[in-house]
């Protein structure tokens, strides 16, 4: 288990390109995670972020980095999420938006959209979470999802993490992260 | 103001009504050689000073025309309207220009050198609306030509050309106009030649025949319109001072 | 019979350049083939056919848009905000517009209804345009405006055949846009264009669950072996993104 952002960014370097990673989250480390691959990994490697969020709105992650004083200028979003909320869609020139978080081809195309725009550099890709895409979506579509974005981010050489909230993971989701995962990282305060 | 005007030729004038009164409209037949378009000149030419004279040609240029009077000493203040060298532009040239693409085969300079701005104004341009919308701007007293019938009954259907002369001698009837159209004689069908006969006020047929080895020039009053005793042939003769006419 | 005899050589291919697609045709389209490109409006087919012109003409081979509805100007200032679009591509001649009402007005082609001689004199002018700009990728946008005017299947028959032999003996790879409506129940509008064509590729919304899906498929294509899966596109300015249509039956 680890415990600081700093370990994460340490066990991360550790691994090749190409890699998924199943990454379980559990209590209050969720913001220990996101500094973890956002501030300290992706720079170290060199990599442009692509985050996806499912969870919450891309505005309420941006506005979180801008007090912990992340860069932004290399971080891109899908925001699966505001679309859905009364009003909140904004304008904002790193984040692109899908329109509903069943749409998962649409955020498969925004990555692929986004791994050739940042074509420069390689990409580290976050989906964040898991247990959120699995509210609108079964099982069974979801493996298909996770399968095919994960082997095209594989042949592109970019990291994949894929967050899971540990305390609502149900016994689907693990075994289907197992599946299509290399390896699990656990991050927490506790344990 | 009288209400009658001259044809241009005295005794044709004396054997109608001592003229033709204002608001008729005429039509001159006869075979190509009779003297059809000079009989439309004379015509034209005797309107002057009285009436505003519009000469729709469609055969003949604007020089032409005028060159024919000035040769038999006629006055030229006339307006022409060149319907055939309109319809040469837009039509003829245009067929000229297609058939060549079509045989030598079009090229991207050929394509490059049109802007879809300019499809619109090559539409068809229906010339037969054209001279119906040019003499409905006419102010009275005018005298109008058509010389002659034949382009329009070429080139529209049959149907249109006779309602268009309809417009035509109605307008020149309310406005007390005189109007005059040539057709040859023995080309169309008769059922257009009844047709248009039907329509105009006055037939005159202008006939030339054999004999011996000189031409006899007639001129038939074919039709007056509500006088059949005025029908009658006269004698005709065409010198350097244009048609004149006696009776036998 | 042909057909055999196509399949058993590997036929030269000409690359889409839109990678989802080209992967689907197991590396583009066979070179020649004149393709149905069909669907309803608003599903992408002009700007799918305008980036395969791009990206031939970015390949070095002249490409031809040949636009029936829309003034070519109005294409060329709206539909193309590629991040690989070069403006220089139009000016050297490597992509060109021509507009088909212009091609009509100088070869005479005025009436409403063509006759098989007008067919004719349409297919043999745009033969002699491919021949002189050597052109090797051509789209008709659409060919459904062009067969309102053909009227007959008798003429649309013909005017397909002679248009697919005219540039395929060219090796001019072309898509033949073709508009239907959603609920159709067939791939072009007077269900003769589709028997006649190289390949058909349908594009179309498709809706689950209440989300709208822009959609592709490539439903019959000579000469090459492909998917004939339903593939789900997004139009961005890296060109036409495609990934499979999740099915969701998995388990």
């Amino acid at each position: 288990m680890i415990k600081s952002p700093g370990d994460l960014a340490e066990e991360l370097r550790e691994l090749p390109p190409s890699s998924a990673i199943n990454l379980k989250i559990s209590g209050d480390s969720y913001f220990d995670a996101i500094r973890g691959i956002v501030d300290i990994f992706a720079p170290k490697k060199d990599l442009d972020v692509i985050y996806i969020t499912v969870a919450i709105p891309s505005h309420s992650i941006i506005d979180v980095l801008k007090i912990l004083e992340i860069d932004l200028s290399r971080i891109y979003f899908v925001d699966c999420v505001s679309h859905t909320m009364i009003g909140g869609a904004k304008k904002h020139d790193n984040v692109y938006y899908v329109e509903s978080p069943t749409m998962l081809e649409n955020i498969m195309l925004k990555v692929e959209y986004l791994v050739r725009k940042t074509s420069e550099r390689n990409n580290v890709i976050v989906l964040d979470a898991i247990n959120a895409l699995g509210i609108h979506n079964n099982v069974n579509i979801l493996s298909e999802f996770l399968h095919i974005m994960l082997n095209n981010l594989r042949a592109q050489d970019a990291y994949s993490i894929v967050f899971t909230m540990d305390d609502t993971a149900t016994e689907d989701t693990n075994n289907m992260m197992g599946l299509v995962c290399d390896l699990n990282i656990s991050i927490g305060s506790d344990g | 103001m009288t209400d009658k005007t001259s044809i241009g030729i005295a005794e044709l004038d004396r054997s109608l009504m001592n003229g033709v009164p204002k608001g008729y409209t005429i039509l001159v037949t006869g075979a190509p050689g009779t003297g059809v378009e000079l009989f439309a000149k004379q015509f034209a030419a005797a309107g002057i000073g009285s009436e505003n004279v519009t000469y729709f040609s469609t055969t003949e240029g604007d020089e032409d025309v005028k060159k024919a009077m000035e040769e038999f000493g006629w006055e030229q203040d006339i307006r022409v309207v060149n319907i055939g060298k309109m319809y040469y532009e837009k039509v003829l040239a245009k067929n000229l220009e297609v058939s060549k693409y079509r045989q030598e085969g079009l090229k991207m300079r050929d394509i490059l050198q049109f802007k879809m701005s300019q499809i619109d104004q090559t539409m068809d341009i229906n010339f037969l609306t054209t001279l119906t919308y040019g003499i409905s701007k006419l102010k009275p007293p005018f005298r109008i030509v058509l010389d002659s019938l034949d382009f329009f009954l070429e080139y529209y259907e049959e149907g249109d050309v006779l309602s268009a002369m309809r417009t035509i001698k109605a307008h020149t009837q309310l406005n007390e106009g005189i109007a005059l159209v040539t057709m040859l004689k023995g080309v169309f069908s008769n059922r257009i030649e009844s047709g248009v006969q039907d329509i105009v006020d006055v037939t005159i047929e202008l006939e030339r025949l054999r004999e011996g080895s000189e031409f006899k020039r007639n001129i038939l009053i074919r039709k007056v319109r509500n006088h059949p005793e005025k029908t009658k042939i006269l004698s005709c003769v065409i010198d350097d001072k244009g048609i004149s006419a006696k009776s036998l | 019979m042909d057909e055999n005899k196509n399949n058993s050589v590997e036929r030269e291919r000409c690359p889409t350049g839109i990678d989802g697609l080209d992967n689907i045709l197991n590396g583009g389209i066979p070179r020649g083939n004149t393709i149905l490109f069909t669907g309803s409006c608003g599903t992408g087919k002009t700007t799918l056919s305008l980036e395969f012109l791009v990206h031939g003409a970015l390949a070095d081979e002249n490409s031809l848009f040949i636009s029936v509805t829309e003034s070519s100007d109005k294409l060329t200032q709206n539909v193309i905000p590629y991040d690989f679009f070069e403006e220089s591509l139009i000016k050297k001649g490597k992509l060109v517009f021509v507009d088909m009402p212009i091609i009509y007005e100088r070869l005479g082609l005025t009436n409403v209804e063509f006759s098989l001689e007008d067919v004719d004199i349409l297919v043999r002018a745009i033969g002699n345009l491919v021949d002189e700009l050597s052109i090797k990728r051509l789209v008709i946008d659409s060919i459904t405006s062009v067969c309102y005017r053909l009227k007959t299947e008798e003429k649309i028959r013909e005017f397909i055949l002679k248009i697919g032999k005219t540039l395929s003996t060219r090796g001019c790879t072309s898509m033949l846009i073709s508009e239907i409506s959603p609920s159709a129940d067939r791939y072009s509008l007077y269900g003769v264009e589709e028997a006649i064509a190289d390949g058909i590729v349908l594009m179309g919304n498709m809706e689950r669950r209440g989300d709208l899906l822009r959609t592709l498929q490539v439903v019959k294509m000579r000469g090459t072996t492909h998917s004939r899966a339903k593939y789900v596109l997004d139009l961005t300015p890296a060109g036409v993104l495609l990934v499979p249509l999740l099915k969701g039956g998995g388990g």
